[in-house]
């Protein structure tokens, strides 16, 4: 068996348990998971909502690592990790922004609200924007990496805020609930499922700009 | 009962839309390398050429 043959079997192998993960979190979000007195059915959202806010998060950490080792080392595989992770990141980071708001309009009758948590994420996501543009406007990978890393960087400092806000401020957004047994396995299930699909994906999209970098292309993503 | 609905269908069509993005750029790079080795392929063609004509 070949090197080609044999990644695109390891690659068949993890897309095949990516996927049957994903199927036993749902049925634990939708058939395990106990319903919640107050809220009711809607309180499922809190399943995605932790799960995605933790990858995002994550990913913004990843990518100001990353940014940092390059930094450091000058090597483009750190600045190709942290251009994966960074677009995993913000994806996960719109979509906390977008399930916490359908979740807000349920429970707090507002779709937004200019509340600690909610203003740290949302500053987190307009960085990870930015981050994304200044990659998408600079030609020289070396610039490219060492202006990205620096953004990265400052974007970080805004993680332990949005962590800590609800600690550190008043506001509306519940700071540990507490919650039965069952509800805090499948929320265990949940963000631990999200974690391993988002490494593989992270992984498969590094892999794409080694092999762009490789042939010396642009990057065909910026087409699409 | 909608809201739940909608925050799993927005996720579900995100992270679709992601992975299909990863396989129309897997697609693109396994093109654009095909196309790059075919140049060179007949590059090196052209040059065994002259170099039997020299």
């Amino acid at each position: 068996m070949d090197t080609c043959t044999a990644s695109f079997h390891r690659r068949s192998i993890s897309d095949v348990m990516c996927a049957l993960l994903v199927a036993a979190m749902f049925v634990a979000i939708f058939w395990l998971a106990p319903e919640e007195q107050t809220m009711g059915e809607v309180q499922r959202i809190m399943y995605v909502h932790i799960a995605v806010a933790w990858c995002g998060l994550l990913g913004s950490l990843i990518t100001a690592g990353a940014g940092l080792l390059y930094l450091l080392r000058r090597n483009i595989v750190c600045d190709q990790w942290a251009q994966a992770a960074a677009e995993w990141g913000w994806l996960c980071c719109g979509l906390t922004l977008v399930t916490g708001s359908l979740w807000a309009r349920e429970a707090w009758g507002v779709w937004w609200t200019w509340e600690p948590r909610l203003t740290s994420m949302f500053i987190l996501w307009t960085i990870q924007c930015g981050y994304l543009l200044v990659r998408a406007n600079l030609d020289d990978p070396h610039r490219r990496a060492r202006v990205a890393a620096v953004v990265a960087i400052l974007g970080a400092l805004d993680v332990p805020l949005v962590v800590m806000a609800t600690r550190w401020f008043r506001g509306m957004h519940p700071e540990a609930p507490t919650m039965e047994p069952t509800m805090r396995a499948v929320l265990a299930l949940s963000v631990i499922g999200f974690s391993l699909v988002s490494a593989g994906l992270v992984t498969r999209r590094r892999g794409q700009l080694g092999r762009q970098h490789q042939l010396g292309l642009a990057d065909p993503a910026h087409s699409y | 009962m909608s809201a739940l609905f909608a925050a799993y269908t927005i996720v579900a069509c995100a992270i679709t839309g992601y992975i299909l993005r990863l396989h129309v750029v897997d697609r693109e790079l396994r093109r654009r390398a095909a196309a790059l080795a075919t140049t060179h392929a007949s590059a090196m063609r052209v040059s065994s050429d002259l170099r039997s004509a020299a």
